[in-house]
């Protein structure tokens, strides 16, 4: 068996390598580490396995600045978010072997859409997840309180976002308070889901201090924001039994986060007016409440006041009534009455005149004057023949005087 | 006398109901003024605990 010295194998290595990779080569993997030094990066690559997660193969590589300049200039800003911890990327890489520094990857170029084409994928298969758990909907289906007044926030403490969310809540022009406790978190980056998982937990703790939480950071990129598509986070938001209020920043995508949340704003400060104008709404409605409380009792004593009336106007309408009967019962009595005694008086009438006819007749006069007289002698009356003789003076009367006669025969 | 703590939702819920039952017409006459009274209480407290401070809400 033959002896080597470690530059002659490592020369070797470098000589079989360079023959096999002529050309560069596409990589697919995750950053787990990089460091900037002298505008070069230095990164490691790794590769793990999908259910286990363990790291089944790991690689050193570096962008030279010249390399760098050439990527930032093609792709732009979007370079520093793709050349994060954690971010899978798509590198075109010379294979590269040194016999002083060994194995390296020399990056050359990245494919971006590789990126974010991982990450969309990540997070569809979160939010499968969150479906076939049952989780997504939980936070959704909170009802936030009418009021929201004391709030967890959780934010990092750097976040250009939370100042802009404090002062807008606190200005507010109606004078309301907030009861603010804070969380401080990273916002991007590996360390935003144990950190946001613990601060999660914290709040669950003492949910009842809460009225609801809100997660807010400033703007991000796409990339950035990618954090927030994380399923431990969504998790504790669904299960957490408080609404969440989301206000991380973004224009059109909304994360995991975002849909799993109660509430889903674009800015901190859209967060702080809904906040706001919430509390406004409720105010105005209870005032509203108040005022239909009073107009109605108002009507309601009204119309008391009116069936009073109504009842007042019967009553004597009814009285009224049994007056004017009374009065033509009395009439028609009245009426009978008369009619009675003008008959009473009527046929009386008509008996006394029969009388006075009757009396009339036998009047004396009234005889004499019809050419009839009668006899006396001594003054008494002569009734018959037989009682005189002759020779008899006797008077004879008629109705206008007497004469003295003497019998014949 | 121990008094149930008031919150927004029981403030809310205790106003509708004032509102319905005055609507449905089960409210005597003679309560009336209570009623309204009452809905005004509801209000002021509502309106305070807006704008009051922690401390104002660790003095209660």
């Amino acid at each position: 068996m033959d002896t080597y010295s470690l530059y002659q194998v490592n020369e070797y290595i470098r000589r079989v390598i360079a023959l096999n990779f002529r050309e560069p080569l596409w990589v697919e993997a995750e950053i787990i580490q990089y460091k900037l030094s002298n505008g070069h990066y230095y990164i490691e690559l790794a590769e793990k396995d999908t259910k286990s997660n363990a790291i089944i193969a790991q690689a050193s590589a570096v962008i030279w600045v010249k390399n760098f300049q050439f990527i930032k200039r093609k792709l732009g800003d979007i370079v520093f978010d793709l050349l994060t911890e954690g971010t899978q990327v798509r590198l075109k890489c010379r294979v590269d072997f040194n016999e002083r520094f060994g194995f390296k990857l020399l990056i050359e170029d990245i494919d971006p859409n590789f990126t974010f084409g991982q990450i969309e994928l990540k997070r569809q298969k979160v939010i499968k997840k969150l479906k076939d758990e049952g989780l997504f909907y939980l936070n959704q289906e909170l009802d936030l309180p009418p009021v929201v007044q004391k709030i967890a926030v959780i934010s990092s403490k750097t976040a250009a976002g939370l100042q802009d969310f404090m002062n807008q809540l606190n200005d507010n022009l109606y004078g309301y308070k907030y009861h603010v406790q804070m969380y401080h978190t990273a916002v991007q980056g590996v360390s935003v889901e144990p950190e946001i998982s613990a601060a999660i937990d914290q709040i669950i703790s003492i949910r009842d201090r809460f009225d609801a939480v809100v997660i807010i950071r400033g703007g991000g990129s796409k990339l950035d924001l990618a954090a927030f598509d994380n399923y431990a986070i969504a998790q504790g938001i669904a299960l957490s039994n408080i609404p969440f209020i989301i206000g991380i920043g973004h224009d059109i995508d909304s994360t995991v986060v975002d849909m799993v949340s109660c509430v889903s704003l674009k800015t901190p400060t859209a967060v702080a007016d809904y906040l706001i104008e919430r509390n406004m709404r409720f105010e105005s409605e209870i005032e509203n409440y108040l005022n239909q409380i009073q107009r109605n009792s108002t009507r309601i004593l009204n119309n008391a006041e009116a069936h009073v009336r109504t009842y007042t106007e019967k009553l004597f309408m009814l009285s009224q009534n049994i007056l004017n009967n009374q009065k033509i019962n009395l009439n028609y009595i009245e009426q009978t009455i008369g009619h009675s005694l003008k008959n009473i008086v009527s046929n009386n009438q008509q008996k006394l005149d029969q009388f006075a006819k009757t009396i009339e007749n036998l009047d004396p006069d009234n005889i004499l004057k019809r050419g009839y007289t009668y006899t006396l002698r001594d003054r008494t009356l002569i009734k018959s023949s037989s009682e005189t003789v002759k020779d008899d003076e006797l008077d004879l009367y008629f109705h206008d005087g007497h004469k003295k006669i003497k019998v014949v025969e | 006398m121990a008094k149930e703590k008031l919150t927004y939702t029981k403030s809310l819920v205790e106003l509708e109901k004032i509102m319905h039952d005055l609507q449905e017409g089960t409210v005597s006459i003679d309560d009336l003024h209570l009623k309204v009274k009452r809905a005004k209480e509801l209000l002021t407290w509502c309106r305070e605990k807006l704008r009051a401070t922690e401390s104002d809400i660790s003095k209660e």
